[in-house]
This record gives structure tokens, sequence and C-alpha cells, in this order.
């Protein structure tokens, strides 16, 4: 490890990682709102986004920087792994939506029910999407099949250059037309959005409530304020079928559609109702608070649980709300972490004979592949790699800005992202961070001040790097010093003629 | 056909959208022999070249390797890891490695993406690029970035990336271009220590050095080997001096 990071890079290491994974996250939580230091959960929030928008360059960067393959849709796989974290919290939400369904609001918005009906209007292929598990592992896997599938029939009929660009770009635009349309079960246009809950959710599942039929009857003779509360707010149709119900299961079934409406629609609390009911400590700080939305859920849950005790199952975890500032933080850290893990694993990848390999091909692919190296092979694990690295990116970005729609996976998108890499510096791996990092704050900046001009500000940027910049940010001091060593010379040179002859004969580096 | 070939080619036509660049070529060549391919411009010697190391494919026509190793159904490389090495007219090095790691790259072993991401430099294979790097005369510019190299040490590099596989089979395509006449002797001189070891084909236009290096040359002429034999012979053979030597002399006059 110390052979692969240089003394500076790991004291840079550790400095960023000080201020970034502790130091302000520690401003966010322990300084009050209104102190001069304090950092908003918002802007906490924002950053998170800037730091999964670094791992993405770092993916572009490990393309275009170090194997000279520019791909023009990284962030079809950022989108791709945003899709599948997004398709598990919004099963998350179960019956809490706005439908206060069991599918995702926008299935019932888009009527599939009719579509689905062996279902109940959910797709079959979002059916394992309920597990966080299956769903992380999509993460890596979509991205990486995608990418493998096209890298494939790229590499290895030979696409090369600006052709290969056309296509990756190609690829996104035609995925983005894809998700566009409503039937293609991933929300169209508007894709997946307000999500709630993290991990866990507060909606009553089965099992949850010890004995249905009985707990219902009590509920039905509305002896207590509660009880009597309870039983109006379950609709009629619920109270119907528990009615009718059979058996144990059909009971619960309907209990559980009429409990969990509860527990979605209002705020459960109210001092007349909960007279006679004991509530934790924790429960009546919370109260005090007043929680709106997703947290009143929370709320609602924990509030039926300990008014009934001996009826309902207590669980110790119901989730973290998406927009709590703590799960924000959270995120914002894992986001930061993420970035470290991706620098390190790029700076190993780099530093490996692989990593001589890959910027062998981007100076002279001929010569490797005439030194007996398939390079087909070898851009395509690269193609993999930087795909499931902007899918783990992108993974990380929906829960953070609360929404991921198919234009995330526009031409544009991705164009922007290499953007970020020719600004900050490619073929090194501290370029494409500071540049994603950089010109994302400036954006934040730019598009709530002069919204119209940014597009030109952005091109103009663009335009400037490439002419002046060839190294991006992180060429400059050399830039500079190599500037300081031409005047040198040329000062010298007006003494004697004899140095800028000689000057002529070394060998330029191939750009 | 009692005696042994490295590399027999056999009646191979190549055309690019109707020019036949190499038309009705048969070319045999013996174990350990340097041979010496000359011909004017166009003469189809870069894409006989081509046709060898896969990077075209014959129309018609055999290509074969050693005893029975069929050329024209491998690819680039498939052929390298034969033991065919190529080293191209411009040289082309890894400009921005050092002068060590072209070599390492290039050195005989796993090619897998796999090796590449786990192996480990070993004592041996620092020897041998410490070898390969004294065999080319670039042992004290080891870790100097291969970019900057002169022009006559980059093609030094490329042929010592050629020797680090240890071919059976060099293909080295005008060596002296570019080169000071210091620089197109010492290169002659390694090319004659590589022969025997080796087996070499090189394709050149400066006499001077052909002159130096060759025992047997090939005349290519429009895709066609117009006539073989030491370099005395065929400077005196007539229809050499018309198509090739007798057209320079016009050129000039």
């Amino acid at each position: 490890m110390t052979r692969i990071l240089s003394r500076s890079e790991t004291v840079l290491l550790l400095l960023a990682s000080a201020v970034g994974l502790v130091l302000l996250p520690c401003l966010n939580a322990f300084v009050p709102a209104g102190g001069a230091l304090h950092v908003s959960t918002f802007s906490l929030s924002l950053y998170g986004k800037y730091l999964t928008y670094a791992v993405l360059a770092l993916g572009v960067n490990l393309l275009w920087g170090y194997t000279g393959l520019l791909s023009l849709g990284q962030c079809l796989f950022f989108s791709l792994g945003g899709y599948c974290l997004g398709m598990y919290m919004m099963m998350n939400i179960s019956r809490l939506g706005q439908y206060h369904e069991a599918i995702p609001d926008f299935m019932v918005f888009l009527e599939f029910p009719a579509r689905f009906p062996a279902t109940g209007g959910l797709p079959p292929h979002w059916i394992p999407f309920k597990h966080l598990w299956f769903a992380a592992l999509m993460v890596l896997v979509v991205p990486a099949v995608v990418a493998y599938v096209f890298g494939f029939l790229a590499f290895r009929s030979r696409v090369k250059g600006v052709y290969f660009s056309i296509l990756s770009q190609a690829l996104t635009y035609a995925a983005c037309l894809m998700f566009f349309r409503n039937d293609f079960t991933f929300g169209g246009n508007n894709g997946l959005t307000d999500f709630k809950f993290l991990l866990g959710t507060p909606a009553l599942d089965a099992g949850d409530i010890r004995d249905p039929v009985a707990f219902a009857a009590r509920l039905k003779a509305g002896k207590g304020e509660l009880d009597k509360y309870l039983w109006s707010q379950i609709p009629a149709a619920e109270q119907a079928r528990l009615a009718a119900a059979a058996d144990g299961r059909a009971a619960e079934a309907a209990l559980l559609d009429g409990l969990n409406r509860v527990i979605a629609t209002g705020p459960v609390h109210d001092v007349a109702r909960f007279k006679g009911v004991a509530l934790s400590d924790a429960t009546v700080r919370t109260i005090a608070q007043a929680p709106k939305d997703a947290a009143m859920l929370k709320l609602n849950r924990r509030l039926l649980e300990e008014a009934f005790p001996d009826d309902l199952r207590k669980r110790s975890f119901t989730g973290f709300v998406v927009n709590d500032p703590a799960t924000k933080r959270a995120l914002y850290i894992a986001s930061g972490i993420l970035l470290l893990l991706t620098y390190l694993f790029c700076r190993w990848l780099t530093s490996t004979k692989f990593g001589l390999v890959q910027r062998a091909v981007r100076d002279s692919e001929n010569r490797v592949l005439f030194s007996g190296y398939a390079t087909p092979d070898f851009k395509l694990f690269v193609f993999v790699v930087a795909a499931i690295l902007s899918s783990l990116g992108g993974a990380l970005f929906v829960p953070q800005v609360g929404i991921i729609n198919p234009s995330e996976m526009g031409a544009d998108k991705s164009i922007e992202a290499v953007i970020w890499v020719a600004v900050g510096g490619r073929g090194n791996l501290l370029g494409p961070v500071l540049g994603a990092i950089g010109i994302n704050s400036l954006k934040s900046y730019a598009t709530h001040s002069f919204a119209e001009q940014w597009p030109y500000i952005l091109g103009g940027l663009f335009i400037f790097v490439t002419l002046f910049m060839p190294k991006g940010i992180v060429g400059l001091p050399g830039q500079m010093k190599e500037l300081r060593a031409k005047l040198a010379r040329r000062r010298a040179g007006k003494s004697a003629d004899a140095p800028a002859a000689a000057t002529k004969l070394e060998p330029a580096g191939k750009e | 056909m009692t005696k042994e070939f490295i590399l027999t080619v056999e009646g191979v036509t190549k055309t690019f959208d109707g020019f036949r660049a190499i038309s009705d070529l048969n070319f045999y060549m013996d174990v350990g022999e340097l041979r010496v391919i000359i011909g004017p411009n166009g003469a189809g010697k870069t894409s006989f070249l081509d046709l060898i190391t896969g990077r075209t494919k014959p129309d018609i026509g055999k290509i074969e390797f050693g005893k029975d190793t069929d050329l024209t159904r491998l690819n680039e490389y498939q052929i390298n890891r034969l033991g065919i090495g190529r080293k191209f007219q411009t040289p082309s090095v890894y400009v921005d490695h050092t002068v060590r790691e072209n070599v390492l790259l290039s050195l005989q072993g796993s090619r897998s993406v796999w090796s590449t991401l786990f192996s480990r430099v070993t004592p041996e294979q620092d020897d041998r690029i410490q070898e390969v790097l004294e065999t080319i005369g670039l042992a004290d510019k080891a870790s100097s970035k291969a970019g900057l190299l002169a022009h006559g040490q980059k093609q030094w590099l490329e042929i010592g990336m050629l020797l680090a596989q240890n071919p059976k089979l060099l293909l080295v395509d005008e060596p002296a271009a570019g080169m000071t006449d210091e620089e197109t002797a010492k290169t002659g001189e390694l090319l004659i220590r590589l022969a025997g070891k080796h087996s070499i084909v090189v394709i050149e236009h400066d006499m001077v050095f052909v002159r130096q290096i060759a025992r047997k040359v090939t005349v290519l002429h429009q895709g066609h080997v117009l006539c073989e034999g030491s370099v005395d012979e065929v400077q005196n053979d007539e229809r050499v001096i018309e198509v090739y030597l007798g057209r320079k002399k016009k050129e000039k006059t």
C-alpha cells in the first residue's frame, strides 16, 4: 500500500477525509443552525451529490484518461444504479404511498393492475426489488451486463475513436427514450420519486398483529377513545372484508390494509385520544417536534405499538426516513467513503501491470495488439469496471436528491461528465474529482444566479480548457513551469542563437 | 519439399478496392535467416507484413508459420503469441512509459487480463529486462520516459521490445528510417548479431544499409517477387534496374 500511494498523496487523502468525512458532518450535526460554522443539511446533501458525481468522473477518467476510450454514455450506468436503488425505495414505501396500495403510486396511476393482474399490478421484475440485498446486487450486475454486452460487440468489431464515442452516446440516448415510455414499467418521464424510507418501513407487516381477529373485534367494540378513532379511520371496504373474513389470514390481510391506511394518512396522535396511554419518553419528544411526511408515518407506527403493547409486536427498527437530517448525513458520509474507496481502487488498478497495458492501449494500441495482448479484452474489462463504479455513484446519488428520471441518462449529462474530467485534468486521479466537485459547485451557483447563460459558460470553459489547458487544472503547475522554462530559453536564445536550434531537435511528446 | 521453412507464403493475393496490393506472391524463408526485402514504393512490402501478422487476411493463398501453423486463421495477438514479432515503420513505443516498462510489457509470459492484475515482476524478469536493455544499448535510459528518447533510440527500443518476447521470427519495417549514418550502422550490427538466433525479415530502402546487412535480398514489385539473390546479383539484374534502380536514375536526371 505504501508503495502504491506516495507520501504526499497519503497526506492529501487523510486531510481530505478529515475535512470531508469528519469535520463537515460534525459541523452539520453539532453546530446549531444559525451558527457561523453551521453546515446546513441542504448543503451537506448537495456536497454528497457532488461526491457521487466525482465517483462517476473517476469512472469516465478510467476510460478516457487512462485507456483512451472516450465514452459519452457513462451516465447511463450512473442512472441504472440509481434506478436499481430507486426501485428498492419505491417498494419500501409499501402501503404508505398516496394511493395506499401495495404497489408504488405511479403503477396505480398508470393502471398497472389491469396490465399485470396476476401480481396485483406489480411487474414481475419488480418483485425481488423489495429486498435491499437484491437491489444492491443489481446495482452491480445490471450495469456490468449492459456494459459487457455493448463492450463485447463494440470492441470485438474494433470500433474505435469517435465511432466508439458516437455509439456510446447512441446507447444512452436509446435507453433514455426507452425509460421515457410509461409502459417500460420504470415510471416514464416522472421516473421514481417520493422516496420515504431506507432499510426498513414503518408499515405493518404480516405477523405484526398477534391475533388479528381479536384485535379487530376490540377496535370494533370501540371502548376507548383511541379504539373508536382507529375503527372510524379504517375504510368501509376493509371493515366489510373483516366482517366477511373466513379465517385468520383473511382477517389479518384486511386489518393490515386498514391499519396501514391509518398510519399513512393522518397524525394519529391527539391529546384526548392518548389520554390513558403510557407513552415512552422518546415518543413524547418526537411528538413535540410535530414531524411531517415520512417521519410522521414512523411516529404513527410507534404510537400504535405503544398503545397496544399486547396486540402489536414491537419492532425496534422501522427504517430510516430518507429526508431525515441524520439519514442525509449518513448518505453523505457513505458517498465520501465510496469516493475514497473508488479512488484507492483506481490507484491500485492503474499501478498494476494492467494499468501499464491500459495506458499503452491509449498511447499505441497497435503496439499492444502486436505484442500479444488481446486489447479487446482489456478494453472490455475497463469498460465494465467503469460502468460498475458509475452505477455505485448513481445508487448513492438517488436517495440524496430524492428522484431518478430518464433525463439523468440524457446525452447531455454524459457529455457534462466528460467536461468535468477535461477541466479537472484527465489521466490522473485528482483531476476528475476536482473537476466534478468544482464544476458542479459552479453550476449550483450559476443555475440560480444566471441559469440561461450556464450552458454557454460550460461550453466556453470546455473549449478554453481543450485549447489552452490540455492537462486541466491539475496540469496547471506543470504548464506554468514549462512556460517559465520557455521564457527563460527565449531570453537565453536572444543572447546566443545556438541553443534555440538545439531545442528544435528535442522530440515532442505525443499528445 | 524436404527442408523446413520458418515461413511459407504461397500463391497469396490481396486486393484493396480492386487494387492488387499483393499478387500471387511466393516467399520461403529458412530458419535463422536474415532476409532483406526491397522494392519501390507501393511494391506491397508493408502489405506483405500486414498479411503475415494478421492485420489483413489474404483473398487466396497459403501463409504458414513453421511446419503447419496456418496464419490466415489467426488474429494479430494470436500470431504474436506464436513468436512472430513486428516492428512498425514509424517507431511505436509507449511514450508515457519508462523504457524499462516498455520492455516489461513485452516480456514473454501470460497476456491475460487476470495475470496483469495480480502479477509481480520477478527477479528473473528484471534480469531479462536488463539483458535486453544492454543488447539495445539503452541500459542507462531505463527509467526515462520513452517519449523523451531520440528517434533512433526509439527504433532500438522497439527492436528491444521484440527481443524481450524472444520471438522466432522478427519482422522489421524500415529500421533505419530517419536515423543518422552512425545510428544506421549500429542498427545494422544489432540485426546481424541477432540473425541466427532469430529469423529476421527486414524491409529497407537505404541501399547502404542493405549492403551492410544483407545476405539474401528479395525484390518486390507490384505485389510480386521480382527476383531473389545476393545484393550484387539483385543489383545487376536487368529487371530490377528497370523497375527500381533504373527508375530512380531517371528521376535524378
